[in-house]
């Protein structure tokens, strides 16, 4: 009898210009037959801002996408294009 | 001492003269002639009742002068000053002497204190001699000069006794740590000495003498070791003795008219000594004698002129000797050329050729005496194409026309090589021949006369007599060949197949294609051919043991199977609309129509039972029934399915070798899916359990979980057809990362905090605590990120709403915590309502390690 534990993002979407939404599994299987599966949901977006109250100045820092899964990190490349960055502050900042 | 005195009137008060009248002159005058107190006296006293203070004033005499018409000003002062409070048994004082400058600055010049000690804090001018009678001096001054050529050390007298005292300079200096050097006169030594790092016991120094840098030295060196003397200029005089060491005059030469005598002359790896001029590895290489010189080694010289005798007991190797102005090898070619020219040998006559110092070597053609020639390899012969060749061991190989001909081997005689030698010739024969053994040839020719007796074995020779006119006996042959037909042991075949047939007790096997009345065909195994259309000429026919026929085949091209008929294979009647005939009167048939490539079951009036014989069913005009009553099809052309299991009339459709099956036609109007197990309650041997059932109104009833398989599908409710708006599509429960954020300063989390959420459509509700441990001067607006779902970018986020189970722990009370979600985002914002005064955002600052919020938000999701 084996058990696993396996973790993947199984499924991620694009949510909007900006959001993508990740869904991360964790599945339990016994003998190759699931038994579990449980979810974990997170969301990224292209940056992290921050106004300054004294002079209301924005901050936008790029979120690090380093510790996502490879498939996350290449939709989330694919989608936050330089347009989409630049929409994404514009609209922050409004 | 007189007894008149001018006194005033108390202790201490008047005076004589004042500031501004003052006497001329005063003289004081003592007539006494006791030497005690002889002397004119002036004493100033200091009595104020009270014993004198240290720094109190004895006495003061003041030289005053006018600056101008009135002003008087001191230019000098010689004051007297208690060094220590007195008493009775202390009462020192110091006598100070005060001079002004031009500016009229007072400066203490000389104190002359109660120990005696008299200090200049000026410059001291002696215009007289200097004495000094302490024990020690001490100058600390910066820069001394003494104009007296010559400092005496030692004292001012002449000694007359020895105090076992250097005399010289000892000087302080740093190196590295404080060091003492000295130079001067040891006392010991009796010599003047130089110690650079110097210890003085009692004013004698010991230590390494130092290095000291000369100029022209006069005198003579006595220390023994003299480490390096760079330059001397001429050494004249004197001896260099065995302490001298040694002489290194780099690529200056050494010239002596004298001898060099004593010891040895070493030069380089040179030796010289005594007798013996060597090598330092071969010390006794030349040894010289009156008139002998002996060399123990190897002379190599470019050329060597011996005027007498040479007495060589080695070996003399030479490229080139002479012998009295004659090559040695003239000498020798001379010589032995007289020898070999005066010979008397039998056979060879040899003859020395002065002119080229050659010797010829004539052997006569007839050799009489010789008796053995006996040599590996040797060749006798012609030639090398025609000879006795020994080059093989134990073997005479016989070459002519320069190939091997014949090999005489032991117990051999046999060709150079196969087939090349003829043993005689038509013209040349042999006489007879005899032979205790086999004669094998490829063929006799010519008359085979007399008898041949005994077996004849090997290869079978052809007889070419057409003729034999009586063979009476062969035996057992082993092989028989008729031209291609070969008869051996079993087989019986082609000489292209030698075991096309083989026979054995009762059976004859064919191993290829055969043909009856017919060529074989080249891709029928069995060919028959033959013309008869009744069973008695049918040119194949199979009979059972009674000779009754099994199966006939007529050339008409039908068979007929008189028993049953089973084809282990596939049958093809081939016949365009051919029958396949039932029963004597061939009345029942399966017709293949070829025109529409189907089949017809003719029963002449009869029916077709699949598994069960036909007419079992009450549908007596059916024409095909099933087995197990389990439908029929009528001439009413439809088809009843019906069943007798216990889903009471339902019908099972299954496929083979598969558990699920759709029941169909329930008694009440419903249907249902079902899979099975192993089990039985319905007597077919498995337990059904029905999955999903539609009743006759229409309701469906599941027994498991409904998986769409495609995305963006789901129930639509309120509707009767697909739209997004009444569509639920989307369901999920998990878990997602909540977090504060803030502008400044952080905070962390107990493990307890969690989230969970669960969407419905686009509706998300989410709940977390969120239970804090720790913070960092944390500051600026609060907020909640982390949202498992981004909101929607509408107006729809921003009246979700953020509802608090509990929060406590806040630094202050906070009024009427609530909370919105931010558009497009997945964070929501924390604010503080004042039931008049409109919102403001919840500070950071009001956070604590142990505030904790227990929340719950619904919101509508993007998708």
């Amino acid at each position: 009898m084996a058990i696993t534990k396996t973790i993947k993002a199984d499924k991620i979407e694009v949510v909007g210009d900006w959001n993508v939404q990740v869904r991360v599994a964790t599945i339990i299987k016994e003998d190759g037959v699931e038994l579990t599966r449980s979810f974990n949901r997170h969301v990224l977006q292209p940056f992290t801002s921050s106004q300054d109250p004294d002079d209301n100045s924005w901050t936008h820092t790029a979120t690090d996408i380093s510790g996502e899964g490879a498939q996350v990190q290449a939709i989330a490349t694919a989608a936050w294009t330089d347009d989409v960055k630049d929409a994404y502050k514009t609209w922050k900042e409004a | 001492m007189g007894t008149k005195h001018i006194v005033p009137r108390a202790e201490g008060q008047g005076g004589i003269g004042t500031a501004t009248l003052g006497w001329g002159e005063l003289f004081i005058t003592n007539t006494t002639n006791d030497s005690a107190t002889q002397g004119g006296k002036l004493i100033l006293t200091s009595n104020d009742g009270d014993a004198m203070q240290s720094g109190s004033r004895l006495g003061v005499i003041e030289f005053k002068g006018a600056e101008s018409d009135s002003a008087l000003v001191i230019g000098a002062r010689i004051e007297a000053i208690c060094d220590a409070a007195w008493t009775l048994s202390e009462n020192g004082a110091s006598l100070k002497f005060f001079t002004t400058d031009g500016n009229a600055n007072e400066s203490l010049v000389l104190t002359l204190d109660s120990n005696k000690l008299a200090v200049f804090t000026g410059a001291v001018a002696i215009n007289g001699n200097l004495t000094v009678n302490g024990t020690q001096t001490t100058v600390n001054s910066q820069t001394v000069t003494i104009d007296d050529p010559v400092f005496t050390l030692g004292g001012d007298t002449d000694h007359t006794s020895d105090d076992n005292k250097d005399r010289g300079i000892e000087f302080r200096y740093y190196s590295g740590s404080a060091k003492l050097g000295f130079f001067g006169w040891d006392d010991s030594a009796s010599a003047f000495t130089f110690i650079a790092d110097a210890s003085n016991s009692g004013e004698t120094f010991s230590g390494t003498a130092g290095n000291v840098i000369f100029g022209n030295i006069t005198g003579t060196l006595q220390t023994a070791a003299q480490t390096n003397i760079t330059s001397v200029g001429a050494l004249n005089g004197g001896t260099i003795t065995s302490g001298f060491g040694a002489i290194n005059n780099g690529d200056s030469a050494i010239t002596t008219t004298g001898l060099i005598s004593g010891g040895s002359l070493d030069i380089d790896n040179v030796l010289i000594n005594g007798t013996t001029i060597g090598h330092t590895d071969d010390t006794n290489l030349m040894t010289l004698a009156d008139g002998v010189l002996t060399i123990a080694g190897e002379l190599d010289a470019v050329s060597l002129d011996i005027s007498g005798d040479a007495d060589i007991d080695g070996t003399l190797e030479a490229n080139v000797i002479t012998v009295n102005g004659t090559a040695l090898a003239e000498v020798i070619s001379d010589t032995t050329g007289a020898m070999f020219s005066s010979n008397t040998e039998t056979g060879v006559t040899v003859t020395y050729q002065d002119a080229d110092n050659t010797i010829d070597v004539a052997i006569n053609a007839a050799q009489t005496t010789i008796t053995s020639l006996l040599a590996a390899n040797i060749k006798i012969g012609e030639d090398d194409q025609t000879k006795i060749d020994f080059e093989t061991a134990d073997t005479i190989n016989f070459y002519a026309g320069n190939e091997k001909q014949l090999i005489l081997t032991d117990g051999a005689l046999t060709p150079g090589a196969n087939n090349i030698l003829d043993l005689g010739s038509s013209s040349l024969e042999f006489k007879d021949a005899f032979f205790d053994g086999t004669v094998t040839a490829d063929a006799f020719a010519g008359p085979l006369t007399g008898n041949v007796t005994g077996n004849a074995s090997g290869t079978a020779a052809t007889v070419t007599g057409a003729a034999q006119s009586n063979i009476t006996s062969l035996g057992t042959l082993t092989t028989l060949t008729v031209d291609n037909v070969i008869i051996n042991g079993t087989t019986i075949g082609h000489t292209s197949d030698t075991a096309l047939m083989t026979l054995a007790s009762g059976s004859l096997t064919v191993a290829g294609k055969v043909g009856m009345n017919v060529a074989p065909s080249s891709t029928r195994t069995l060919l028959v051919k033959g013309q008869g259309t009744s069973s008695s000429t049918a040119p194949f026919q199979v009979n059972d043991g009674n000779n009754a026929d099994i199966l006939v085949i007529k050339d008409d091209k039908t068979a007929t199977f008189s028993g049953d008929t089973r084809f282990e294979g596939d049958l093809y009647p081939i016949k365009n609309n051919g029958f396949i005939y039932f029963g004597s009167n061939s009345t029942a048939r399966i017709q293949h129509i070829s025109s529409s490539n189907s089949l017809a079951i003719n029963t002449n009036g009869g029916n077709v039972g699949i598994g069960i014989t036909p007419y079992t069913q009450n549908l007596s005009n059916s024409v095909l029934d099933l087995i197990g009553g389990a439908g029929v099809i009528g001439y009413d052309k439809r088809a009843y399915l019906t069943s007798n299991v216990a889903y009471n009339s339902g019908w099972k459709v299954k496929k083979a070798g598969y558990g699920a099956f759709v029941l169909l036609g329930l008694s009440n109007g419903s249907f249902g899916f079902y899979n099975t197990t192993q089990g039985s309650n319905d007597g077919d041997g498995v337990t059904d359990t029905l999955r999903l059932g539609i009743s006759s109104a229409g309701d469906a009833t599941f027994n498991g979980d409904i998986i769409f398989s495609t995305a963006g599908k789901g129930i639509c409710l309120g509707v009767t057809s697909n739209t997004d708006a009444n569509t639920l599509d989307d369901y999920e429960e998990g878990a997602w990362s909540v977090n504060l954020t803030m502008s400044g300063g952080s905070v962390s989390y107990n493990s307890l905090s969690a989230a969970k959420y669960t969407k419905v459509g686009r509706k998300v509700t989410a709940t977390g605590s969120l239970i804090l441990n720790g913070t960092s001067s944390p500051s600026g607006n609060l907020g909640i990120s982390g949202l498992p779902f981004a909101a929607a970018n509408d107006s729809e986020a921003d009246v979700a709403s953020l509802n608090f189970g509990i929060i406590r722990g806040l630094t202050t009370d906070q009024p009427n915590i609530k909370g919105y979600v931010n558009r497009n985002t997945t964070t929501m914002t924390l604010s503080t309502h004042a039931t008049t005064a409109g919102h403001s955002h919840m500070q950071a600052n009001t956070l604590t390690s142990s505030t904790f919020f227990y929340f719950t938000v619904t919101y509508f999701a993007a998708t």
